[in-house]
This record gives C-alpha cells, sequence and structure tokens, in this order.
C-alpha cells in the first residue's frame, strides 16, 4: 500500500519533472505564437458545436488561457452527442452553417466531407506557416488520423480515440480465483459465475439500446465470430456470413448475465452499472477508462483491470472509434479556428489536456512508460488498437466509411435489436436487414 | 364594378359599419394569415418530401420523386414495422385513456365529498400536469430503472422487482407515467361536472329510495356523459402526439416496444434518415389524428343529443 | 341508529384518508425529485433510496455556474412571453369575430383551426425546418415565436370564444347605441369583463411555450435553446449528470408550478379549451 503510494508519488514527480522541461521549451514557442495569432486576429469570434464529453470538459479548462493568449474568443455550444448528429446533418442538408468548427465523430465523417460540409484539412496541416512545430500530427497515432480520412484526404484532426475492451473488477476475480478471460467462451463462463454466485453482481454490462448504441456492442461482438456487415471484396452488403448470427445469439446468451434492463442501456447506464459495483466486467468504450478510475463518481476506482478484447472462433478483434474537430467549409474565420484546434489539440498542452480528463490519442502519451504506470488502461488501449488493426488489415472495420453509414448503423442497430429481445428471429432479422441494406447501397 | 345583384344584396345586409360583412373576415384575417400561411407551407413541404427518396442531409434540390412509392412501402414492405408502430399507438392510447378515465371519475366522487382541504388538494393535482413533460421523462427513467423508486416501492409491498426496461414492461412504464401525468386532468375536469350536477334529480331518487349506486349509474353518469366525451377527445389528440417522454425514457425501445406513431415519425426521419418515408408517416399520423378526431367529435355529439 | 352514525363516521373517516393518501401519491414523486436536487451523485443512485441526507447546494451552483442555466431560462422566458403575447394580439379579434358575428362558413373555419392545432409538432418539424433555413431564421428566437403561434392561436381562439359569449351582448349593444364605435364598445366593456380568462389563456400558453420540447430541439441551436431541450446536457460520456439534472428540472418547473396555482381557478376551463368552465 504505502510502497504503492510512494510508486505513484515518484511517477509524479518524474512527470512533472519532464512536463516543465518540455513545456518551457514550448511555452516559448507558444508565446511567441499567441502573440503572431493575436496580431490577425484578435477579437475574432470562433463558434464550436461539441458533445459533452470529458474531453470537452478538459478544453473548457483550457480555452480562457488560449483567449487570454491570442485575444480571440471562443464559443462553445455543447449538446448530447446524438443531438450533435442530427444539428450536424441538418446543416447539410441546408448547405449552411452556424459553426466554424465541430467536434465529429468518425460515424460522420464521411458524410459531412461528402458533402464539402467539412474542410479538407491536408491544407492546413502541410503548411508550416499556419501549424506550429509544438502541435506534431505525426504524433497522433495512425489509426485514429486515418479514422477521418474520405477520398485521399484528413477531415478532421482527432483528440479523443476510443478503442473497446474488457474492463474487469480485480478484487473480485482475486476473491474468486478467477482468471482474466481471453475467449468469449470464458466470458460467458466468468459472467455467468458472478451472475449465479455473487450477490448483488451481475457478469458484465455494456450498452444495447436500440440504434446506433447497439450496432456499436454488436459490431464489437460480429467479427470475433466471423460474421460479416459486407463482403470487403465487393462491398456488398454480407450479413448472411453464418458468424453474424452466431453473434447475435451470443449477445442474447450474455444477456442473461447482464444486469436487468440491459436492453435499454445507453453507454452511461453501462458505465454507471459498472461503476457502482454491480457488474464485475464491461465491455465498453476505452473513454469509460477515466470515468471507472475517477473516485469521485466510482465506487471501483483502483480495482478495475483492463484487458484486450476476447477471442472468439474467427479471432481477436476490435475496433477504433472517436471524435475529432472537423473545421467547416462555410467558415469565415478559418485560420483563427485551425489556431484553436491546433493549440486544443497539439502536442505542446497534451499534458494539461490529459490532466484535466482528456482522452488520449498520442503515441507520446501512450507510449510512455511513466503516464502507463500511472494510468493501468494505457497497456489495454494499445494492446487493442493492434486488435483493431488485424480487423483492417482483412479490409474490415467496425464503421464503415461510407455517407449513408447513418443509415446502414441504423438498420444494423434496429432489426439487431428487435432480434437481441426476441421480438423477431434472429434468422427473420438478419433477413430484413439484408435485404434493407440492398435496397440502401443500390440507391 | 359590381353587379347590380351583389350590390343589392349588400345594400340589405348593411348595417351601420360600412362594410358589415367584412368585418368578422378582416378580424380573423390576421389569425388566418399567421396560421394557415405557416401551416401551408409547412404541409406543402411535407408532402413534397414524401414523395421523394430525399435522405437526411442530402440537399434538398437532390431528392427524386419517387410517386407513392414511400408510402407503399410504409403500408405493405415486409420490413415495415410502421403497422407495429399503429399497433402500439393503439395499446398506448387505450393503455392511458381507459385507466386514466375510471382512475380520474372514481378520485373525482372522492374528492367531490365535503371534506376540509379540497382547494388544497385540487392545486396539488394541478402540478403533474404542468411539469416540463423532457424533464417528467428524464426523473421517470431514473425512477423505473432496474434499482430505482417504483421497483423499491414493488419490492417493500409485493417483494418482487420489475424490468421496467425491457419489452414486456416498457410500454407500461411509459403509460404509468402518463396515468401519473395526466389522471389529474380527468379528476379536474369531472369535479367541476360533479359541482353543477343539478341537485333536483337526486332529491327524487332518494325518495324512491334508490341507493348510491344505483343514483351514480342512472343519475350521474348520464349526465356526466357530455363532459366525459369531452375529456375523452381532448385527452384522445394530445396522447397521439405524445413525443418527448417516450423519446427521453427509451427513445422508442427496446425494439419497437415503445416506438408509438411520433416516435416512428422521428425515428425514420432523423435517425434511419429516411426523409421520404418519414415524411410519408408524418401525413399518415396526420391524417389519423384529424380523422379519428373528426369521428369522435361526430360521435360526442349523437352521444350528447341522445343524453 | 347510533350504531350506523358510527360506521358512516369510520367510513368518512376511511374515504378522506383515501382522498389524502390519493392525492399525495399524485405529488409524491414531484416532491421526491425536488428532494433529489439536493442529493449528491451517490445519493441519487441509492437502493433503497435515501430519506435523510445532508442537503447540498452543489448541483444548483453546478448549473448556474458550469451550466449557465440562467441563460436557458431567458431563453425560454422571452420566447414563452412573446409569443404568448403575440397570441393574444392576434387571436382575440379573431375569438370577438367567431363570438359576435353570424357569418358564412364560421363553424368550418373555426373547427379548420381546431384542426391544425392537433397536428403533432414532430410530424412538421422537419418541415419547419426548412422553412427556417429557407428564410434564414434557424436557431432564432423569432422563429421559435412565430412557429408556435401555430398551435397557440387556435388554442387561444377556442378558448377565449366561451370567455366572449358568456359576456352579454346586450351590454355592447347599449354603448353602441349611446354613440360608442364597436371597437371602443369591445375595448371598455367587453375586454375588462373578459380579463380573467384572457390572463388565465395567457398563463396556459405560456406554461406550453414553456414545456415544449419537439420544436425547440430541433429548430435550435446556440442562441435560442430553451429549457426543455437542457436535457441533452445530462447525458454525457462522464455518466448521467443526475444531481444537475434534477437541479434544472426543479428550477424549470418553477415558475410554471406558481403560475398554475395562480390560475387555478380558471385550470379546468384551460385544459379542455374552454368547453367547460371550471
Amino acid at each position: 500500500m504505502v510502497k504503492d503510494k510512494m510508486q505513484q508519488v515518484t511517477a509524479l514527480v518524474v512527470a512533472t519533472a519532464l512536463m516543465m522541461i518540455t513545456a518551457i521549451g514550448f511555452s516559448q514557442d507558444l508565446e511567441a505564437w499567441g502573440q503572431q495569432i493575436r496580431a490577425q486576429h484578435e477579437g475574432t469570434e470562433v463558434v464550436l458545436a461539441v458533445a459533452s464529453h470529458p474531453s470537452v470538459e478538459a478544453f473548457k479548462k483550457m480555452i480562457p488561457d488560449f483567449e487570454a493568449l491570442t485575444g480571440i474568443e471562443v464559443t462553445l455550444d455543447e449538446m448530447e452527442e446524438g443531438q450533435l448528429g442530427q444539428k450536424l446533418t441538418l446543416e447539410v442538408a441546408s448547405n449552411t452553417t452556424s459553426y466554424d468548427a465541430a467536434m465529429t465523430a468518425i460515424e460522420r465523417n464521411p458524410k459531412l466531407a461528402n458533402a464539402a460540409w467539412s474542410e479538407p484539412l491536408e491544407p492546413w496541416i502541410e503548411d508550416a506557416a499556419k501549424t506550429p512545430d509544438w502541435f506534431d500530427y505525426e504524433d497522433i497515432l495512425a489509426a485514429y488520423r486515418d479514422m477521418f480520412l474520405w477520398d485521399g484526404q484528413h477531415f478532421a484532426i482527432p483528440f479523443a480515440g476510443e478503442t473497446v475492451f474488457l474492463f474487469y473488477r480485480t478484487d473480485l476475480f482475486e476473491e474468486h480465483g478467477l482468471e482474466v478471460p481471453t475467449t468469449f467462451d470464458e466470458v460467458l463462463e466468468v459472467a455467468k459465475f458472478f451472475d449465479e454466485n455473487v450477490d448483488g453482481v451481475d457478469g458484465v454490462s455494456f450498452r444495447a439500446r436500440l440504434g446506433w448504441e447497439f450496432t456499436y456492442t454488436w459490431s464489437i461482438f460480429l467479427f470475433p465470430f466471423g460474421g460479416r456487415m459486407v463482403d470487403p471484396a465487393t462491398g456488398e452488403p454480407a450479413l448472411t456470413a453464418p458468424g453474424t448470427a452466431a453473434s447475435l445469439e451470443y449477445m442474447k446468451e450474455l444477456a442473461q448475465y447482464a444486469p436487468v434492463g440491459v436492453e435499454s442501456y445507453s453507454f452511461p447506464e453501462a458505465w454507471d452499472a459498472f461503476m457502482l459495483g454491480k457488474t464485475a466486467m464491461m465491455i465498453e468504450a476505452s473513454a469509460a477508462a477515466p470515468e471507472v478510475e475517477n473516485p469521485e463518481k466510482s465506487l471501483v476506482a483502483g480495482k478495475v483491470g483492463y484487458a484486450p478484447m476476447p477471442a472468439g472462433p474467427a479471432g481477436a478483434y476490435s475496433g477504433v472509434w472517436g471524435w475529432g474537430f472537423s473545421m467547416t467549409a462555410g467558415s469565415q474565420n478559418k485560420d483563427a479556428t485551425w489556431a484553436l484546434i491546433t493549440y486544443l489539440t497539439g502536442k505542446a498542452l497534451q499534458d494539461e489536456y490529459l490532466e484535466n480528463g482528456g482522452i488520449v490519442s498520442r503515441t507520446s502519451a501512450l507510449g510512455d512508460p511513466e503516464l502507463q504506470a500511472q494510468f493501468a488502461y494505457y497497456q489495454a488501449t494499445l494492446d487493442t488498437l493492434e486488435q483493431a488493426a488485424a480487423l483492417n488489415a482483412q479490409g474490415l472495420s467496425v464503421v464503415l466509411p461510407l455517407p449513408e453509414w447513418g443509415q446502414f448503423s441504423d438498420i444494423l442497430g434496429n432489426d439487431g435489436a428487435r432480434a437481441f429481445i426476441g421480438e423477431i428471429g434472429v434468422d427473420e432479422a438478419i433477413d430484413n436487414m439484408q435485404g434493407q441494406l440492398e435496397d440502401l447501397l443500390s440507391n | 364594378m359590381s353587379t347590380p345583384k351583389a350590390a343589392g344584396k349588400t345594400r340589405e345586409t348593411s348595417g351601420r359599419s360600412r362594410h358589415p360583412h367584412l368585418t368578422p373576415y378582416s378580424l380573423i384575417l390576421p389569425a388566418f394569415a399567421v396560421v394557415f400561411l405557416l401551416a401551408a407551407y409547412s404541409f406543402f413541404w411535407l408532402i413534397q418530401l414524401s414523395l421523394t427518396d430525399l435522405t437526411f442531409g442530402q440537399p434538398f434540390e437532390e431528392g427524386v420523386s419517387v410517386g407513392l412509392e414511400n408510402y407503399r412501402w410504409l403500408l405493405f414492405h415486409k420490413s415495415s414495422t410502421f403497422w407495429s408502430a399503429v399497433r402500439i399507438t393503439g395499446l398506448h392510447v387505450s393503455g392511458t385513456l381507459v385507466p386514466e378515465l375510471l382512475l380520474g371519475l372514481l378520485i373525482a366522487l372522492l374528492l367531490s365529498r365535503k371534506m376540509r382541504g379540497n382547494s388544497i388538494f385540487t392545486a396539488a393535482l394541478i402540478i403533474p400536469i404542468v411539469l416540463m413533460p423532457s424533464m417528467v421523462g428524464m426523473v421517470a427513467r431514473l425512477y423505473f430503472s432496474y434499482d430505482g423508486l417504483i421497483n423499491f416501492f414493488i419490492e417493500t409491498f409485493f417483494g418482487a422487482k420489475f424490468n421496467w426496461g425491457g419489452k414486456d414492461l416498457a410500454l407500461l412504464a411509459v403509460i404509468l407515467v402518463d396515468i401519473w401525468e395526466w389522471t389529474p386532468f380527468f379528476i379536474l375536469i369531472f369535479l367541476a361536472g360533479l359541482q353543477t350536477l343539478p341537485p333536483d334529480p337526486y332529491e327524487a331518487a332518494l325518495v324512491d329510495g334508490a341507493s348510491a349506486l344505483q343514483s351514480f349509474w342512472h343519475i350521474t353518469l348520464p349526465l356526466m356523459t357530455p363532459l366525459i366525451l369531452t375529456a375523452l377527445v381532448l385527452r384522445f389528440m394530445d396522447v397521439l402526439r405524445i413525443f418527448d417522454v417516450i423519446f427521453v425514457m427509451f427513445g422508442g425501445g427496446p425494439g419497437t416496444a415503445t416506438t408509438t406513431l411520433p416516435l416512428y415519425v422521428y425515428r425514420t426521419t432523423l435517425l434511419a434518415e429516411d426523409v421520404g418515408r418519414g415524411s410519408a408517416a408524418s401525413v399518415m399520423l396526420i391524417i389519423l389524428i384529424l380523422a379519428s378526431t373528426f369521428l369522435l367529435v361526430r360521435l360526442r355529439q349523437r352521444l350528447s343529443f341522445q343524453a | 341508529m347510533k350504531r350506523v352514525s358510527i360506521g358512516k363516521f369510520v367510513s368518512t373517516r376511511f374515504l378522506d384518508l383515501l382522498t389524502l393518501l390519493v392525492v399525495a401519491g399524485f405529488l409524491f414523486p414531484y416532491l421526491f425529485m425536488v428532494s433529489s436536487a439536493f442529493k449528491s451523485r451517490l445519493e441519487t443512485f441509492a437502493y433503497p433510496p435515501v430519506w435523510f441526507f445532508r442537503p447540498t447546494l452543489q448541483n444548483f451552483t453546478n448549473i448556474l455556474g458550469d451550466m449557465n442555466i440562467m441563460f436557458y431560462m431567458r431563453n425560454s422566458t422571452v420566447i414563452a412571453l412573446s409569443s404568448t403575447l403575440l397570441t393574444l394580439l392576434i387571436a382575440i379579434p379573431a375569438t370577438y369575430s367567431f363570438a359576435r358575428f353570424q357569418f358564412p362558413y364560421r363553424e368550418g373555419i373555426a373547427y379548420a383551426f381546431l384542426g391544425l392545432q392537433m397536428v403533432p409538432g414532430i410530424s412538421i418539424v422537419f418541415a419547419l425546418f426548412f422553412v427556417a433555413q429557407t428564410f434564414n431564421l434557424y436557431d432564432t428566437h423569432i422563429f421559435l415565436i412565430l412557429a408556435y403561434l401555430l398551435w397557440n392561436i387556435p388554442y387561444a381562439i377556442w378558448m377565449l370564444r366561451g370567455f366572449v359569449a358568456a359576456i352579454p351582448v346586450d351590454l355592447e349593444e347599449a354603448a353602441m347605441v349611446d354613440g360608442c364605435t364597436r371597437f371602443n364598445a369591445f375595448r371598455y366593456i367587453t375586454l375588462p369583463l373578459m380579463a380573467g380568462g384572457v390572463a388565465a389563456t395567457a398563463i396556459l400558453i405560456f406554461i406550453g411555450v414553456w414545456n415544449e420540447f419537439s420544436l425547440a430541439f430541433f429548430l435550435t441551436s446556440l442562441d435560442a435553446r430553451t429549457m426543455p431541450t437542457t436535457i441533452g446536457f445530462f447525458m454525457t460520456h462522464s455518466g448521467i449528470k443526475w444531481g444537475p439534472m434534477f437541479a434544472t428540472a426543479t428550477l424549470g418547473t418553477f415558475p410554471v408550478v406558481v403560475f398554475a396555482l395562480i390560475v387555478r381557478r380558471h385550470f379546468v376551463s384551460a385544459l379542455t379549451f374552454g368547453a367547460i368552465k371550471g
């Protein structure tokens, strides 16, 4: 216990020292950069659409400094994530924008980019006059950068990449002498064990509310069982692959050991169930980890281990999701907006960003041994990203880079969820989805 | 300018003011202009949209006309859940109206007795009606969670906990919230009605030796029928439109368990991003509401005359 | 005889108690909601529920400070007030016309208004969005104010018609015989007599707009966002913020509850479009 504390303190001291050394270098650069930006853009107002997200909370703490440094005024329009998606789509529909930049998710990027609502960022990234050295684009994980690739160009700067891994309660596993599951069969066994033998603790939580949230979770279970959304060779819907049905059947089986009501769980409910100690495991976004470790909100902080996704019959895979900042093509203040984006997502202030609860997305942080010691989930994140890369290597991905992804995902999230709760049979659901997807993609 | 005939007509009806036949219309004109222009313009858009294959996010110009294909798909395609939405709407409407009506009548009878604190009680009953539905939905989401307030009471009294978020009970949870919010509506209306009933028939019944139940059945109920029907019609229109509470509590799920027609419209237009089909569903919802309300108003007039 | 009266006494007491319980049952969820606004995060989740706790104002400081909830309160107030006033301005003349004149298609027009009142917001919100875009009015107070007129004006007309009809026409006619214009007769005689009804209608419209969700949700973003749509703030990547949610719900429902209690005498007629006098 004491030793742990000492280690933590040492780690913290070392980290702070390192931070200060780099910070001094950067702060001079920042100061000079700030003067330059101020000269051009003082008094400009920049409006950003953002979702309610831990990274945004971190940005809120950083923005006053940015305003003081550059004289640019920043306004955030914050909303719930689904609402944000709809707002942006409405803007695309009407070919207008009231924002200079928006927080966009991987799911929306193709649609926004395809409609030329968002701006390709290569001209900015590659322009040394506009992008200072301390921004260091290459330092952002390649898997995250390429989430926002459309037609050969990048349309957003990622700051909150996420992947899905297995959260488990180290204390409970130890108490009952259980090993961390490495296959989905073991997940089922362990979940069943807790559900049946430990009072007040269910097996596993995850999000399964109909719509995109069901799709999100299903896409994690789909590929390890050999399921397919589309045939990677032809791009045609291929839900009829035998593994697709198997993955749905598995989810139904696992749901027996999830908290009652899991079929209505949005991600906050899934997280709360785990954070309140009601489940022994959770299969959820890595973005949950900082919350899980926050003792103010979580009863299980410090008692959680993180493991890569277990393997199914067809291998072990995970996926990549995440958020980035897109600039709108209609913005009148692109240079000022770009300055803000580089400031908030750059390497220079990464430590401040992480300190304030921002979600990690950079190699320099994830690979840092000191930070890895401090944040137990960094290693799991890296391991899981390899699993995601393994999936991508086969030409597959959990989110298809299609402008129609919203509709695609909704079809999966509707009929999939109906099969999940037994409203219709799995085969009927797959038949339904396949038919609708064929219609969708043939248009 | 005007034909002799028209001029003559004018003379016939002219009173003190110079254009009396225009006065009533000119007073209505601003209201008419605002409401009907806005409505007509919106309906025009809606119908246009319902005849295209437009998806959410496509600029409007890109929509291709598909005729009545969207309507055909919704009504007849095997993957369409439109009829399921109609069925759930039916369950939702009857599941809320019947208990609310009965409870409303009972509680109104209870409250119509002379007792102290009556005015405070009626004031308290106003509160559920005026609360912000979106907030009510959020609060209900917590109350109806597995470890929530509702299950606490059920467990205390009956020793069991229910899965309100499951496919069997989600609609019931939505209905219970509505019953909490809107039974007071029936109570207040019936209470007002009960207080204006004429005393004479009751006195006559008392002389004839009728029991309380008999006089309720033969006197109160028939006298209250028009009122009951009015309240039902108004609530019927309202229940058909409910969106926010369901949206916030379950978003139409799990599966399609709480996808009533308004939720279906929302899910199709904004989540499935199919503006064409969503608009077609909107049009059908509007027709359904107008037609059924028209029938109910007619029915009410009929029954009121008989009563 | 005595036994009967004891029985009656007991049954009366029983019914009194039952009444009390029923009313308390309707009030309880609201009171529990208000009390939850003063709980800490873990207390809102507690099972069994916590009845006694140290109240905290943290949730209120959170929404008033970080979330700037007053901004949305102000938007709601501006939009609800303006839409209410505009509604009355337009609806009162129309109501007067419906109540005082005989003219062809009168009932037809009146029912057409009523029909429009029934259109669900969600079904035309998408079309309204296009309208807003066409006129460059998306996310403006004015557009919401106007959009609500679509529902408010018919409501006001049906509500107020009963109030006007209840005022004897003789009074106006007498004034007009004395040389008063029709407008002045209305202004100085009828309007003051229907003031109570107008006030009740106004408050009910205010409440309706204050609570409205679907239009406000889809037709605003930054500038004109209203209270009901702030629920989105509580569904975050860091879990549902129940405490601030309860605090917002408490704050957001408070004015409406007060208003409703003020006009409770007219509440029943308000609920029934004036079809039934309370």
